[in-house]
């Protein structure tokens, strides 16, 4: 462990956030020699930490989420009605970030989705627009953070997928009875289904013990470290410099700037809710797609009136959530889809979107189950079936141990109108402004989720299934733990937060990089494209940084 | 359940401390000779058990009553999920009141028959109670044992989930080579 950091020291940069950006950020400017200190708002829990308890780990209250009873939201559909309290955002709040409980899907986008505005065309009423970097811009920075992550997949099983340098660092996952039904569906509608890759060691890799199987990849955090959250990664590699300090529990409450409009620190919250400045030459806001908006409009000034950043105006605008659909199917023989990994296959045949469909929209398709065992017994039997009693009781174990379930992960496009505000009321348990949350889906996005349950059915139903059921195509969602397109990257500083180096346009020494600066939503699974943009901004502030430019 | 619903479903909104010192007690339950009610009395107990007995009923395996559902409830109730204990005064009455409107004379859900239990309980499926019932009887059929429910493992048994938590391939009758194609 580095000495800590005192509070009164100028360190280098301040990384605010430790989950797929912050550690991958924190790891590229210690590694180059630079004092970092990265402020986490949740506690530093370790391995030892992480059990299968469904009751602690499985819903909200979940220790590896945000506090709902401490950071209250609000939620409203459409700025002419009034925001009710709720439950929409959700996050990972402790030392990785939402990578500790993800499923670990670590998918590149596509070439396409960094141009798509100039393949469709214009949307009416939407901010759809190409990015400012491309596929190739990004290429290096995808395959250093695959290989010092650690993702298992099979390079060119897919054909739809863009150039890469180097193949994966690790074989694919062993096969599940899915990975062969949705083989065995997709081909035979003559589709190209390819192992998924995902952030899981499928062996021994870099120190670290390969994946046990065991079943708890989505809600609960790895107990032996084979999944591969910046927690496991990136977090240690950056302890490992000796030049990081990872501070937990520590609630960034405000960015500070000086007269020149330069950031001087960051003033947060300690475990005993104690307030604390932390001095920086430079400031990296890490802290995902809705606290980072939040966190520069609570850092409003007289300078910065509109909120930190945000002379566009654009801060906490452009809102884009996970949008998708679910379909489920019943085998003849065991699956036991609870064992091991959760997503096993995935398809990119409908990621394009065509107009041959009468709507913009693409996604991909993947099969996996999803469910442990409280959660089936919730809610995991068709809505055909009973969900208490003597006929759940006598079916529930064959639904539990003979199905399988497929997601899709779709197109959300931004809206101006969705996004991210100020509470003007709810408060949070520091007194600070709750997030109020605003958001509706374009309607090409529920023709899309239309569309696609269908196409999940039809694979399903031609795997051999003996029962096929969804969970529902169109509906508005109010949630999400995908949180995109609030800070914005572009060229133009009147409609974008940052440049495409994830530098703010207004702020010299600030850095914003995380969801909230995708421009479109690619077709979900933005984790490693959120890590591979840290990469690729922490290379060019470590140039600035030498050469004084910061 | 998927990515995107998880967060609606609740218990509560236990903290990770609270959640321990429930563990605590159930531990500590556990130990004592006698089971004793923390929350419940023994009416109530009772009720509750001839309830839950038929969300989750015992047939050739044991149920919600051999599982020890009641008891997860009652811990539940007094550590991480005390905000339910309210939902619990009005949901008992509310469900009595029901009672003697479908069984008149009746003087308790543990006096009626199951098929009596089964068309009350059907009479009540749309409130937010029996919905609060109902997830809590499957949380302490399927919690961890520590929680004071799930005896002897007998809601792994009922979905056929073996509680092994590292596993080898292969891990279903389709994935065994040889079966690729089999219906």
């Amino acid at each position: 462990m580095p000495a800590p950091y005192k509070t009164s020291e100028t360190v280098d940069f301040i990384v605010i956030g430790s989950g797929a950006a912050g550690g991958g950020m924190a790891k590229e400017l210690s590694t180059a020699g630079f004092s970092v200190v990265v402020l986490e708002q949740g506690p530093y829990l370790k391995e030892k930490d992480f059990t299968h308890d469904e009751v602690k780990f499985g819903y909200h209250g979940s220790p590896l989420m945000n506090s709902f009873s401490n950071q209250p939201q609000t939620f409203r559909q459409t700025a002419d009605i009034p925001a009710i309290e709720s439950l929409g955002v959700g996050y990972g709040r402790q030392v990785g970030g939402g990578t500790v409980h993800f499923n670990a899907n670590y998918w590149r986008f596509l070439e396409l989705d960094f141009k798509e505005r100039s393949i469709w065309g214009e949307i009416a009423g939407t901010g759809f627009a190409d990015w400012p970097i491309t596929y190739q811009d990004l290429e290096p920075y995808y395959t250093k953070a695959e290989y010092d992550t650690g993702v298992s997949g099979l390079a060119g099983a897919n054909p739809f997928e863009a150039p890469r340098s180097k193949p994966y660092p690790l074989p694919p996952m062993p096969n599940k009875s899915s990975s062969v039904l949705f083989d065995r569906g997709a081909k035979k509608l003559g589709l190209h289904p390819f192992p998924a890759p995902v952030a899981i060691l499928s062996k021994d890799y870099n120190g670290r013990v390969g994946c046990v199987h065991c079943g708890y990849c989505p809600r609960f955090g790895c107990e032996v470290g084979a999944k591969s959250s910046s927690l496991a990664s990136t977090i240690r590699m950056a302890e490992r410099t000796k030049k990081c300090e990872v501070r937990a529990d520590s609630y960034v409450s405000r960015i500070e700037t000086n007269a020149e409009g330069r950031v001087t620190g960051v003033a947060y919250f300690d475990k005993n809710k104690k307030e604390q400045f932390q001095k920086a030459k430079a400031v990296a806001v890490c802290a995902n797609g809705a606290e980072t908006p939040r966190l520069l409009l609570l850092s409003h000034s007289n300078r910065f009136p509109n909120g930190l950043a945000n002379s566009s105006g654009v801060v906490g605008k452009y809102l884009m959530f996970d949008v998708g659909t679910s379909a489920h199917g019943l085998f003849e023989h065991p699956l036991n889809e609870y064992k091991s990994i959760d997503v096993t296959r995935v398809l990119y045949d409908y990621y394009a979107a065509d107009a041959k469909r009468g709507f913009y929209g693409g996604g991909g398709i993947d099969v996996r189950f999803g469910f442990n065992p409280i959660n089936f017994a919730l809610r995991g039997m068709p809505p055909d079936m009973p969900s208490w009693g003597s006929g759940w009781k006598k079916s529930v174990g064959e639904y539990f141990t003979h199905s399988l379930s497929s997601m899709s992960h779709l197109t959300n496009l931004p809206q101006e109108t969705n996004n991210i505000t100020l509470d003007p009321k709810l408060k949070d348990a520091w007194g600070l402004p709750a997030m109020r949350v605003t958001f509706k889906l374009h309607a090409d996005d529920k023709s899309n989720m239309d569309f696609m349950v269908a196409r999940q059915r039809e694979i399903i139903d031609a795997a051999g299934a003996k029962k096929v059921w969804d969970s529902g195509g169109a509906r508005e969602i109010n949630g999400s733990v995908h949180l995109m397109g609030t800070c914005r990257m572009g060229n133009d500083p009147a409609k974008s937060v940052v440049d495409k180096y994830n530098r703010s346009h207004d702020v010299k020494n600030l850095f914003i990089v995380d969801g909230s600066s995708f421009v479109s939503s690619g077709r979900q699974q933005p984790t490693l494209t959120i890590q591979t943009l840290a990469y690729r901004a922490a290379d060019h502030m470590i140039q600035a940084a030498k050469k004084n430019e910061i | 359940m998927n990515r995107r619903d998880w967060l609606a479903t609740s218990i509560g909104l236990a903290t990770w401390p609270q959640i321990l010192e429930a563990q605590q007690h159930a531990k500590e339950a556990a130990k004592a000779s006698t089971a004793h009610f923390a929350y419940f009395d023994a009416a109530s107990a009772a009720e509750v058990e001839a309830l839950t007995s038929e969300i989750i009923p015992t047939d050739e395996t044991p149920g919600a009553k051999e599982a020890g559902v009641v008891y997860f409830i009652d811990r539940a109730l007094t550590t991480f999920d005390k905000e339910s204990q309210p939902a619990y005064k009005t949901g008992l009455a509310e469900i009595a009141a029901k009672r003697t409107i479908l069984f008149p004379g009746s003087t308790s859900c543990v006096a009626l028959t199951p098929a009596q239990r089964v068309e009350l309980l059907k009479a009540v499926e749309n409130t937010r109670f029996f919905q609060l019932l109902r997830g809590h009887t499957m949380f302490g059929f399927l919690a961890d044992p520590s929680y004071g429910g799930n005896r002897d493992g007998a809601g792994y048994k009922t979905m056929q989930y073996q509680p092994a938590h590292t596993y080898s391939s292969p891990f279903g009758f389709y994935d065994i080579a040889g079966n690729e194609g089999a219906k």
